[in-house]
């Protein structure tokens, strides 16, 4: 078994960040946690991380360089254009929804306001991605 | 392949459905009320703003079309309009059965009958609320209207020129008309063909092609009719063959295509010409490139125009068969040799025609006739004669002046003319003022007469000569009364005695010297008168004295002479001496001679071709000529000389005149003469007209003919030419007829009226019966144009002037028909009018024709003045323009402002519209552009309006321009309301962005917080919960309560935000689908609820089907609801029909409401039941409401506390376009 790749988390609020780490946690999720708290740093963080991170939880409203734009380096980069990226924002606007999957994203999942049911959305998608799925494979 | 079989309409319905067309094709609605406001007409738009049907608007329906609010106030200025006498505008709404409501600008003017009372309103209504769409289809109606406009014009045009078209000009008329209707059609050639009945063939007459396009008139001059079968067919029936595609005709039109083919053409549209009823050709136009489309409307118009040509052929023909009959009358009279006179009787001048100067000698151009001198042509023997009858005809002795006289020609010859004359006008005291009359050259026949008189002169004198004979034979012949005493004796018998007649007159014979020789021999004598006074011959011989006692022998005889009876009148005594033989070979010789004389008589009669016959009356022998016999074609041994043979040649109608004048002639002893013009039966069958003349040459005692000697003069050729002559006048009567023209005449002092055959037929009257008499006249016109007729006749009696006057008349039949009637009066030598002789035309047909024109063009007037359309034209080589009273309306000035050149019009544009504004006039002048162009003006005041004009360019046969004609009209408002959308759009747009931006924060911005205080007050309950009592844990689940409560309000409202914003996807939406998916999902989430749920099946409505959706899962959640605290709940969702309009609802028998509130329920967070009772947002009906306002619909509910709640809803898919 590989070492357990990092999960990234793209997240301007703190009380989210809170919360979805805290769901995490409760959720027996062990994979490291990389924070990003806008668009730049994830950014920079993607891009200068190896191996590649399992996942990255994207937040689409974002200060600096937005959620869809990070997205779009994201899949225009070489290195990191297979990287899976699912979407979690608060946002059910449908042309949200549509903009992210015709840029590539993985995934799209919409925030609840109910804590269980967002603790349980965070806790699946964390079993999901870091665990079940197959990352790509390193070094392509 | 599309037919139009449309047959011809009154001219009336026509224009008519014009008018409709007109309507129909504006982008306006149209009404048309009668003068108390009943509605009579709506152009369909109209039905389409108010939803209403013709029938539902006619009347008082209309006013069911305006939305209820706006009824009092659109009734007040209405009746205000009409008060004053100005134009109603308005705007108001209109609002349909559904509810949906239109803004209209409403305009209408009154439309004035001929006393100037207000007969209708005429107006339109122009949807205002929907500028934006109804700008763009408002351009393309308006494109099309335009073209039709300029169609329509164009067609006006054309048939205006071709009612009172010269024939010498029709060609020409016809070849423009091909070219201004090809080009404005754009097709590649146009044409006439006629039929030709006789060779069974068509022939193209006209034609008009593109420049480039290859002409064909010179192959189309025999085509067989079979080559067309099938379209000439069709064209013979009158009908209008529109083939947009040659290749697309029916296989029963083969033999036509193949024959359309090789003339290259692809489509075509023939439009037969009728003239009076019958197909004589067609008008054609063609392309050989592309398919054609023709408008219903635009062949309508083409056939209107077919007609009018067809109509000015038939006018052409029959004037051009008037001007050959006429020309063939005067052909006629000049091979009759007659001229004709009309003089004054008072001034003594004389009008005569070319023949009456020729047959002088004289050059018909200079020549000039008056009383005078022809008097001095008159030859002197003839002027009292001529004196004689002319006084008689006046004084009303002769029937007729009809005259015989020699006139001096112009070299100095005697002429024979016949002058035959009526006079025409009388003045008040009976004198003759004119005399019409005719000079026929009768010289040849003349000259036969002379022949025949010096013939019988000749007669005369050979009869003298055998008086001579008879007196100088060597035979002693007398002539004895019964009693013997002497009568006669010739010249041989007195010589003989030495005698004198005188002196032997009535003496005994028998005492006269010869017989004195002895006694015996005067008793023997004695005795012999006796015996022969008894009827006896008696012959002797005797021995008589003569002068100088010579004695001499004679054969004596003595014969009695009988008269008819038998009795014996007269005795005749003979005696040939017969001791001088040899004197009788002399005599005999001398009857040789008088023999050869008649022969030479006989071949002279021969020699002129004519007969002569001799007839004794008393044994009925009858000599005839050779030449006689031969004038009848026969040999002299052929026919027998007896009267029976003439008395069998002779036609028997003729017969009983020529006995009528034989008696006649004896009865007058030979002073009526005995002539005759008759006709014989010719050997060949044909027939011979002789001059028959003769005289009684010999009577008796008793005036009883002897003998009759006559001439035969063959006139064949004279009456030959008679006939025709009469020939001639029928041709002319029935010209007359053809073209409808009636002559007449009235003569004042009597009143007396006389009409032509034709009159009679124009007014539909028995020629049999009396023509009407003026008064009776003024009867049979329209009692609107009998003072105008009686004024006109009235002018031309005081003037003396001719006139001309046009008016309405009714027929026998009632019908009421067009006429031209012209008048020239007859004058006097005082000047006064004593007759009118005239000419009345039958202009039914082209009356008719204009006042479908006018019709047409008042319907046009109106129309234009109704959309306040101003008309200008500008004529380009002298660079005017011609303006209408709109047009100064439109430019703010006043007509005596404007100097009509070109330039003052540029002068009066917006200085920076000017330039384009000339230069689209040049490119529509270069044919490069259609004119269609919008311009500002600016006012002497500086007020500046928009102006949107078109135009129409009319180019001279040599292709340059000559005028433009256009209309304008203001479309400032329109402008104003298209700048005034623009910034409410984009006001719209700046709104509708700001809500998406404010929905896209809700979205994220809210409900984060919500998720936090959540998250951590779970986070503290399970961290740190044993460290919280029971009431502690109740206040967190009462904040966890509330978050969650907050997160669906934002839920809903994004949802409400999402209907209002979304694009509508219409499509058919199965309700009763939606509704049992619904209630399944209802179910399944709360299987223990009771609840009966009834659906009607397949209800479809046409609609949105994700707004649908959220509708129909909304009325069913709240259903579901407030029927919870029912152990047995019934939910219905079905259809009905209210106001005609399917109505859709949902039934629960749950908590209800109190209708107080019912108005509350659809508004946002309004609530009838607190959140304990049963949850909810009060959004949910506000969507509900939003989605059904989205589709047109309208939504309300009924219910009553405790007896549940009934919401409604309809989703009209009338309002809907599909597939939109």
């Amino acid at each position: 078994m590989t070492a357990l790749r990092a999960i990234l988390l793209v997240e301007d609020n703190p009380d989210d960040e809170r919360l979805t780490l805290r769901a995490l946690r409760r959720g027996n999720i062990a994979n490291q946690i990389l924070i990003a708290r806008n668009g730049e740093e994830a950014l920079n963080i993607v891009f200068n991380t190896n191996p590649l991170p399992s996942v990255v939880l994207l937040d689409l409203k974002l200060p600096k360089v937005d959620g869809l734009e990070v997205l779009r380096q994201i899949r225009t980069h070489e290195t990191t254009c297979l990287l899976p990226v699912v979407v979690l924002t608060s946002s059910s606007e449908e042309r949200d929804i549509i903009e992210s999957y015709s840029l590539g994203a993985n995934s799209y999942v919409c925030k609840p306001v109910d804590v269980d049911q967002f603790t349980e959305a965070v806790r699946q998608l964390g079993l999901y991605w870091a665990l079940i799925n197959q990352p790509v494979p390193e070094g392509l | 392949m599309e037919q139009r079989t449309a047959k011809i309409a009154a001219p009336s319905c026509v224009s008519e459905q014009r008018y409709a067309t007109l309507v129909k094709l504006s982008p306006v609605g149209m009404f048309q009320t009668d003068a108390a406001g009943h509605c009579l007409y709506v152009n369909e738009r109209w039905c389409q703003i108010a939803g209403l049907r013709l029938e539902e608007a006619a009347g008082a329906g209309w006013i069911n079309a305006i939305h209820p609010d706006d009824r009092g106030f659109v009734s007040t200025e209405w009746y205000a309009a009409a008060q004053t006498n100005r134009p109603f505008r308005l705007g108001y709404r209109f609002q349909n059965a559904a509810g949906q409501i239109t803004w209209v600008m409403g305009q209408a003017v009154a439309e004035h009958g001929v006393t100037g009372e207000i007969v209708s309103y005429v107006g339109t209504i122009t949807d205002i609320s929907e500028q934006q769409a109804v700008l763009s289809a408002r351009q393309a109606a308006e494109q099309g209207l335009k073209i039709q406009r300029d169609f329509n014009q164009l067609i006006a045009e054309i048939t205006s020129r071709f009612v009172d078209l010269s024939p010498s000009e029709l060609d020409a008329e016809i070849g423009r008309t091909l070219q201004l209707i090809g080009e404005i059609t754009q097709v590649d050639t146009s044409y006439v063909f006629v039929f030709d009945e006789e060779h069974d063939t068509v022939r193209m007459t006209h034609e008009w092609c593109k420049p480039g396009y290859p002409r064909q008139i010179a192959l189309a001059q025999a085509i067989p009719q079979p080559a067309c079968p099938w379209s000439h067919a069709l064209l013979k029936q009158r009908e209008i063959i529109y083939v947009p595609c040659v290749a697309d005709l029916p296989p029963e039109s083969a033999i036509d295509q193949a024959t359309w083919q090789q003339f290259n053409l692809t489509a075509s549209l023939m439009l037969p010409l009728i003239q009076k009823s019958v197909v004589t050709g067609l008008i054609g136009f063609a392309s050989s490139s592309h398919a054609m489309t023709w408008e219903e409307e635009t062949i309508r118009l083409l056939r209107v125009m077919a007609q009018t040509i067809a109509n000015a052929q038939q006018r052409t023909h029959a004037e051009q068969q008037l001007y050959e009959n006429e020309e063939r009358l005067r052909l006629a009279l000049t091979a009759a040799n007659q001229g004709l006179y009309d003089i004054n009787l008072q001034t003594g001048k004389a009008i005569v025609s070319p023949q009456y100067a020729t047959m002088l000698g004289y050059d018909s151009d200079t020549f000039e006739e008056n009383n005078a001198k022809w008097i001095e042509r008159l030859h002197p023997d003839d002027r009292e004669p001529v004196a004689q009858t002319y006084r008689d005809y006046v004084s009303g002795l002769l029937p007729e002046y009809k005259v015989e006289f020699r006139q001096r020609t112009q070299t100095g010859e005697w002429k024979w003319v016949l002058s035959i004359g009526k006079i025409v006008a009388w003045d008040e005291d009976g004198n003759p003022l004119r005399m019409l009359g005719t000079h026929t050259d009768i010289s040849d026949r003349k000259q036969l007469e002379i022949t025949l008189n010096q013939l019988n002169q000749e007669l005369q004198v050979s009869e003298r000569k055998f008086r001579a004979i008879f007196n100088n034979i060597f035979q002693f012949v007398g002539l004895l009364t019964l009693d013997g005493m002497l009568l006669e004796a010739n010249q041989t018998a007195l010589d003989f005695g030495g005698l004198k007649l005188e002196d032997l007159l009535n003496r005994p014979f028998w005492e006269c010297r010869w017989w004195t020789i002895s006694a015996a021999t005067q008793t023997q004598l004695q005795q012999a008168i006796a015996r022969a006074a008894q009827g006896e011959f008696l012959r002797y011989e005797v021995d008589v004295l003569g002068a100088g006692d010579r004695v001499a022998t004679l054969d004596f005889s003595l014969r009695p002479l009988r008269d008819e009876s038998g009795t014996v009148v007269l005795l005749i005594p003979e005696g040939r001496d017969i001791t001088e033989v040899k004197r009788n070979e002399v005599v005999r010789k001398q009857a040789e001679k008088l023999r050869l004389e008649l022969t030479l008589l006989e071949t002279i009669l021969n020699n002129i071709l004519a007969g002569y016959w001799d007839w004794n009356l008393q044994n009925n022998q009858e000599y005839l000529s050779p030449g006689f016999k031969r004038m009848f074609g026969y040999d002299d041994h052929e026919l027998p000389n007896s009267p029976e043979s003439w008395q069998h040649l002779i036609f028997a109608d003729d017969l009983p005149g020529v006995l009528d004048c034989f008696d006649r002639h004896i009865q007058s002893h030979g002073e009526v003469p005995f002539y005759n013009e008759v006709r014989y039966r010719h050997k060949d069958g044909s027939t011979v007209w002789v001059i028959c003349s003769g005289r009684v040459i010999e009577w008796d005692a008793a005036n009883k003919p002897l003998r009759l000697i006559g001439c035969h003069i063959d006139i064949t050729q004279r009456k030959q030419a008679e006939e025709q002559l009469q020939k001639s006048d029928t041709h002319l009567k029935t010209a007359q007829r053809i073209s409808k023209l009636g002559s007449w005449e009235f003569v004042l002092k009597t009143g007396q009226v006389t009409w032509s055959e034709e009159t009679f037929r124009i007014f539909d009257r028995n020629p049999a019966a009396e023509p009407p008499s003026f008064e009776q006249l003024q009867q049979l016109l329209h009692p609107e144009d009998r003072d105008h007729h009686r004024q006109v006749v009235q002018t031309g009696i005081d003037t003396a002037a001719s006139y001309d006057v046009e008016c309405r008349f009714y027929r026998s039949d009632g019908t009421l028909g067009h006429m031209q009637a012209r008048g020239e009066p007859l004058i006097n030598a005082a000047g006064q009018v004593i007759q009118l002789v005239g000419t009345v035309l039958d202009i039914t047909d082209r009356k008719q024709a204009e006042e479908e024109l006018r019709n047409l063009s008042d319907r046009l007037t109106l129309a234009l003045k109704s959309g306040a359309i101003a008309t200008w034209d500008w004529h380009i080589p002298d660079n005017t323009l011609i303006w209408d009273e709109r047009m100064f309306e439109l430019f703010g000035i006043t007509p005596d402002q404007f100097t009509n050149s070109y330039d003052d019009w540029a002068n009066r544009l917006h200085p920076d519209d000017r330039a384009s504004a000339i230069a689209a006039n040049h490119l529509a002048l270069q044919g490069k552009k259609d004119y269609d162009h919008e311009f500002r003006v600016v006012h002497p005041d500086g007020t500046i309006r928009f102006i949107k004009a078109y135009a129409l360019v009319q180019y001279s046969e040599q292709g340059e321009p000559q005028s433009m004609i256009g209309i304008n009209f203001d479309i400032t408002e329109r402008k104003q309301a298209e700048l005034k959308l623009l910034q409410t759009t984009a006001q719209l747009e700046a709104s509708n962005r700001e809500l998406e931006a404010f929905a896209y924060s809700v979205s994220h911005d809210l409900r984060s917080p919500l998720r936090a205080i959540d998250g951590f007050s779970k986070a503290l309950l399970e961290d740190y919960g044993d460290q919280f009592d029971a009431e502690g844990q109740d206040y967190f689940n009462r904040i966890r309560h509330n978050v969650k409560r907050m997160g669906m309000l934002i839920d809903d409202l994004l949802r409400l935000s999402r209907v209002s914003r979304s694009e509508m996807q219409y499509s058919a939406v199965n309700l009763s689908a939606l509704v049992q998916e619904q209630v399944h999902e209802l179910h399944t989430s709360d299987p223990d609820r009771q609840v009966t749920v009834m659906v009607a099946p397949a209800v479809t409505v046409l609609a949105d089907l994700t707004l649908m959706r959220i509708v129909v899962s909304n009325l069913l959640q709240n259903a579901w609801k407030f029927t919870s605290q029912r152990p047995h709940a019934a939910i219905e969702f079905g259809v009905m029909q209210l106001d005609g309009q399917p109505t859709y609802f949902v039934r629960d028998d749950g908590a209800g409401f109190d209708m107080a509130y019912a108005n509350l329920l659809f508004g946002v967070f309004q609530r009838l039941h607190n959140t304990t009772e049963f949850p909810g947002t009060g959004i949910g009906l506000a969507t509900i409401q939003r989605v059904i306002h989205r589709h047109g619909g309208q939504v309300w509910a009924q219910g009553a506390v405790g007896q549940g709640a009934t919401i409604y809803f309809t989703v009209p898919n009338a309002s809907i376009k599909p597939g939109t």
